[in-house]
């Protein structure tokens, strides 16, 4: 390729070659986007993207050069393998070399894991096509030699890679960055380019575009290499000098090497962008069919199949149309082959037992239904196609699977045997920062204490990471704590820089994709923390790549569902009959803890005054408990309306059709797409896109914009302006509360089920959903609660009578041992499978025969797990550190010496700590007596309290947040748990500002609240206005256990 | 070793084919030749700038170091404010 001769005129093409965006973890400090920005500004047209051992930014690093008018060129800096590794420049030309650095990263992976990915010579010279390599940057091993004024161990280091791409493909650069020893580097690297027949071409390297950010780019390296801001580092800049020098200084600076300059340039102008985005290509696999059959006929077929399995012989009327027009829209789109796969996966897992739903927009379309992919009646309930797919928006189909989430893994197994593995990949995402991440990493880089920070982090509400400073005065638990604000303002300062910076690459929690090629040749792939591949694009860069994406979820609802069901007798989910009263009647007391999406305690309050009594309650419940709605004033107008105690009444007659069944409430984003096109007469795919920017653009211009458009039309077809502007002022106020009617349905179906199973088969539920922790809202110690509270009783985890999950004995749950802390699914599994027919008798048998290790076996003592062997639990925990030869073997023959057990209080302190739960009755039950007498009011009491008495009550603490509330203030919500049950409490603004800091700090001990009760509905609630620390002043009958009964216990 | 101290000094740029020089007080040192040149921010995090350092070759064989601040936008070396940091004799 070469780099050209003849001189360079200031005013020539310069490019910037060596540039590090944040996706250079803890190096770079911009965005791509914000790269292309200043460089656009600076002068430049070409400029390359060259991230340590990453391509992850390239996707919006061309977007955005392509809108710049940039040219980009996307390259990497390799690392090499060995005790002392060499980095390199290298650079894509055009798609060839692109996929050659793609495939060489995928290896560097391969070799070197996910944190340390490494190149050899020879993979960088099996991947040299269509790739420029840049040698002698700084930190290479060369220019190391040569500022130590060792010119033939610098030839060594260059000789490899001057060999593999020879003089038209590479390059010695000159840095020019202001740094020590530059006058004996350039000579040196001259010397070089005279050895090896190599072009010299200026780079200055760029690791913060503007000058003024050194600063947080020295701290990142301080983070990087695990040093604090007074140690030095070879990491970390020495100037201000790596920014985007205006090109005017770019070209003063060189100006003596013209050789240089016009290296550069030839250089900038020879090398060839990557790929356009978004891909003019869809890289789609092709199903495999019989021969002669195409996939549109495939699909038709099996479209016909569905309908005559889900409609029988006589499908409603109409219903062939509307699938004939989903079917032209996909076929239009080239989207057969994707929902052939999709059904295909769906159908795999129904023919192996695993549990199914399809989720999100996808239930809006008819054929999904008839596929088998949803269990939405799109038809029946009249959704909306477009809201899924449409000619004019052009998107890719999106469509979301939620499985067992034990199964999920053995769906993503099938998916690459089925299209071969280098077909298919995770999709990759980053956790980005936010402020307590930041305040851990960079705190400890600005010389704060582990302790302090961690203090500090945990101290703090979790928001954007540039959120704290502004919002300081918004929380209580922040406000006065003005020493903080000073003393930490460079890392609060610091944190706020990095907001939304990725720190961590990770997996997509279900997105896979799957292409027509391998796809190490799309993007690197390395290796993910589960064993699988993972694509290192995020979701978005994958489809701006072309790539189909299929998401995969593990859903633990659906785990907890399916361990219900096989508890019980066979058959016993075809029991679940629809609209049964004694279910909807628990719902209408807001007795939903356990129930799938409809558990939180917004929600417990919504259903004890919605009154629901069939399946299109639940579906709207889903959507009416989100921020939108509740920041939008919609929940009391719908419930009223639902109640008929307001009279529902619509803008226009033309809207009465769509919101109707919402009661004239815009509750679904399908009904802003049938308003806009109703009454706009918007094509259904432009109404999507305008729900669209109105959902995500918000910018005032933008809104204003739509609102005009909206408006001119709606006139158009004889609307008044007033009316006209009413009903978009009507939707913009919706727009950021959208949510899909098909999601919800698809939500509110799983929602009935799992309280049909709660009401009837409680035991079996429960059991169920403690085995399945972590999930849901509420933890184990709420949910055992919950079930006691309905008068169910457990069973304490026993070697001889566990089983791995929690399982139901005679009516009670006994504890599966997977819930103790610590010893894990394997483990226990292990310990039952192994288990003697007569049962293990002695510890040494559980630990010999059970396989269990030391900690484990603690851990099963502490949680009684081997009371049932006879021995004291102190004496088993003293034997569990003896040698395995001093254990005491043999026949259960345990020692019944005089020594003193641990006593009750302790006993049970234990067992909170290792299973996270009490299944012991409440230690509040003893105490209740003596409370009572003090005029505290329990949970249970509480429900014959008329609205507006005082009450005082007390319990342990749960879950304070802060939601977003109607009015915009700030308000803390939480529960108290007591022996009866929750006590749900608000704390509006004047008791937040008075007691936020009490309620967010750790750990929190028993509370107790005064305040005024809410009757809403069948419900109750405490609008708090004091808030203290129990005093803990009265006498326990359980002898001091009140504080040791906290069931706050491990964390999982 | 190097000898550190923290005096004025004015550069006078070569001129009519005479070498630059550094003056010192009333001391002039010829200067034979700029052996290397570079920025250092400093303890920013303290609130210090940035500072461009000379490293020079004197006639008499002795190397000395001179530094100046650097204005905010980089650009500039702020003439009249050099001084002498260190010697190496």
């Amino acid at each position: 390729m070469g780099t050209g001769g003849g001189t360079c005129q200031p005013s020539c093409a310069l490019p910037l070659l060596h540039v590090h965006s944040h996706y250079s973890l803890r190096e770079g400090v911009d965005s791509p986007q914000e790269i292309v920005r200043v460089a656009a500004a600076a002068g430049y047209g070409t400029v390359a993207l060259t991230d340590r051992s990453s391509l992850s930014g390239g996707v919006r690093f061309v977007r955005a050069a392509q809108a710049a008018g940039l040219s980009p060129v996307l390259g990497t800096e390799v690392h090499t393998a060995g005790e002392e590794p060499d980095r390199l420049i290298l650079l894509a030309d055009g798609e060839e070399g692109y996929r050659n650095l793609s495939r060489l990263l995928t290896a560097a992976y391969a070799l070197g894991g996910r944190h340390d990915p490494r190149v050899t010579p020879d993979l960088v010279a099996a991947h040299r096509r269509g790739v420029f390599a840049l040698l002698g940057t700084r930190r290479s091993l060369a220019a190391r030699a040569l500022l130590g004024g060792q010119l033939e161990r610098a030839r060594a280091h260059v000789a490899p890679y001057a060999e593999i791409f020879g003089p038209e493909g590479a390059a010695l650069v000159l840095e020019r960055a202001y740094l020590p020893g530059e006058p004996r580097l350039e000579a040196g690297i001259d010397a070089l380019a005279r050895t090896f027949g190599l072009p010299v071409v200026a780079a200055p390297p760029v690791r913060h575009a503007r000058r003024e950010d050194m600063w947080l780019c020295d701290l990142l390296a301080c983070v990087r290499s695990g040093r604090s801001l007074d140690a030095p580092s070879p990491l970390r800049p020495l100037n201000r000098e790596g920014y985007i020098l205006p090109r005017e200084e770019f070209a003063r600076r060189y100006a003596d090497r013209p050789d240089a300059l016009q290296g550069a340039a030839f250089l900038g102008e020879r090398l060839r962008p990557p790929y356009r985005v978004p891909s003019p290509r869809l890289r789609a696999p092709s199903i495999r069919l019989p021969a002669g059959e195409s996939a549109p006929e495939a699909l038709r077929a099996a479209v016909r199949e569905g309908v005559a399995r889900r409609y029988g012989p006589h499908p409603p009327a109409g219903l062939w149309d509307r699938l004939e027009h989903e079917l032209g829209v996909i076929l239009d789109l080239g989207y057969a082959d994707y929902f052939l796969l999709v059904m295909d996966v769906v159908a795999f897992a129904r023919r192996s037992g695993i549990r199914v739903a399809g989720r999100g927009s996808a239930a809006d379309s008819a054929v999904a239904y008839a596929l088998g992919i949803t269990e939405v009646d799109a038809f029946a309930r009249g959704l909306l196609f477009e809201r899924f797919l449409s000619r004019e928006r052009g998107e890719r189909p999106d469509i979301d699977l939620d499985f067992d989430a034990r199964q999920r893994d053995r769906v993503a197994a099938y998916v690459r045997e089925r299209y071969g593995d280098e077909h298919v990949a995770a999709v990759g995402t980053f956790a980005t920062y936010r402020i307590r991440s930041a305040v851990r990493e960079l705190g400890e880089a600005l010389g704060f204490g582990e302790g302090e920070l961690d203090r500090l982090a945990k101290s703090i509400p979790d928001v954007a990471a540039d959120a704290i400073l502004p919002e300081w005065d918004r929380y209580p638990e922040l406000r006065g704590r003005e020493e903080e604000r000073r003393r930490y303002a460079l890392l609060w300062r610091a944190a706020a820089a990095l907001a939304g910076a990725p720190r961590l690459p990770s997996t997509h929690l279900g997105g896979l994709v799957i292409a027509d090629e391998p796809v190490a040749g799309i993007a690197p792939l390395f290796p993910a923390a589960n064993g699988g591949i993972t694509m290192a694009l995020d979701k978005d860069d994958v489809e701006d790549m072309g790539l189909i994406k299929l998401d995969l979820l593990s859903l633990r609802a659906l785990s907890a569902l399916d361990r219900t069901v096989r508890a019980l007798a066979p058959g016993a989910e075809g029991r679940v009959v629809p609209d049964d009263p004694a279910t909807y009647a628990r719902i209408r007391r807001g007795e939903t803890i356990g129930v799938f999406q409809l558990e939180s305690p917004a929600q417990r309050a919504l259903q004890a005054r919605l009154g629901a009594e069939r399946l299109e309650d639940l579906v709207h419940s889903v959507a009416l408990i989100r921020p939108g709605p509740i920041q939008g004033n919609m929940v009391d107008p719908y419930v009223r309306r639902r109640r008929g105690e307001e009279a529902v009444a619509y803008l226009h007659p033309q809207l009465e059709p769509i919101l109707a069944k919402t009661y004239g409430v815009v509750l679904f984003q399908e009904q802003v797409i049938e308003i806009a096109v109703r009454v706009a007469g918007f094509a259904p795919g432009e109404a999507d896109r305008l729900r669209r920017v109105m959902t995500h653009g918000r910018s005032r211009a933008e809104m204003a914009a739509i609102g005009e458009e909206f408006v001119a039309r709606a006139r158009g077809r004889g609307m008044e302006e007033a009316t006209a502007r009413a009903i978009f002022d009507m939707l913009a106020g919706y727009a950021s509360y959208g949510f899909s009617e098909a999601h919800a349905a698809a939500f509110g179906q799983t929602a009935y089920v799992t309280a049909f199973l709660l009401e009837h088969e409680p035991a079996a539920s429960f059991a169920a959903l403690l085995s399945e922790q972590p999930m849901g809202y509420y933890p184990p110690w709420v949910l055992a609660n919950e079930a006691k509270r309905r008068g169910l009783a457990f069973l304490p985890p026993d070697v001889n009578r566990s089983e791995v999950a929690c399982t139901v004995e005679e009516g009670r749950i006994r504890l599966g041992l997977a819930l103790v802390a610590g010893v894990g699914e394997d483990r226990a599994r292990r310990i039952v499978e192994r288990r003697p027919p007569g049962g293990y008798a002695s510890l040494a048998d559980v630990r010999v025969v059970g396989g269990v290790d030391r900690a484990s076996l603690e851990q099963l003592v502490r949680a009684g797990a081997l009371d049932a062997l006879g021995g004291s639990r102190r004496r088993m925990l003293a034997e569990c550190a003896l040698p395995l030869h001093q254990m005491r073997l043999g026949g259960g023959a345990w020692e019944r010496e005089q020594e003193e057990d641990f006593s009750e209080a302790e006993r049970r302190q234990m067992e909170v700590e290792v299973l996270g739960m009490e299944w012991r009755p409440s230690a509040w039950g003893p105490l209740r007596p003596a409370l009572r007498r003090a005029g505290y009011t329990s949970s249970a009491e509480l429900a014959a309290v008329p609205t507006g008495a005082r009450v005082r009550c007390v319990g342990w603490p749960f879950r304070p947040h802060r939601p977003p509330t109607r009015s915009g203030r700030p308000a803390a919500f939480f529960s108290l748990v007591d022996e009866g049950g929750l006590v749900d409490c608000v704390c509006f603004a004047p008791a937040y500002r008075a007691y936020g800091a009490l309620l967010f700090r750790r750990p929190l001990p028993p509370l107790e609240v005064e305040g005024r009760v809410e009757v809403r509905g069948e419900g109750r609630e405490v609008i708090v206005d004091r808030v203290r620390p129990w005093p803990g002043a009265l006498a326990s009958p359980a002898g001091g256990s009140h504080f040791s009964a906290s069931p706050r216990g491990r964390s999982r | 070793m190097p000898r550190l101290v923290d005096l004025p000094v004015r550069r006078l740029p070569p001129s009519g084919g005479r070498p630059g020089a550094l003056l010192v007080g009333r001391r002039r040192m010829m200067v034979r030749r700029l052996l290397e040149r570079w920025r250092e921010s400093g303890e920013w995090w303290e609130g210090e700038g940035e500072r461009e350092v000379e490293r020079l070759l004197l006639a008499d064989g002795a190397v000395v170091e001179i530094s100046a601040a650097v204005d905010a936008s980089g650009g500039v070396v702020l003439e009249g404010g050099w001084r002498l940091v260190a010697r190496f004799d």
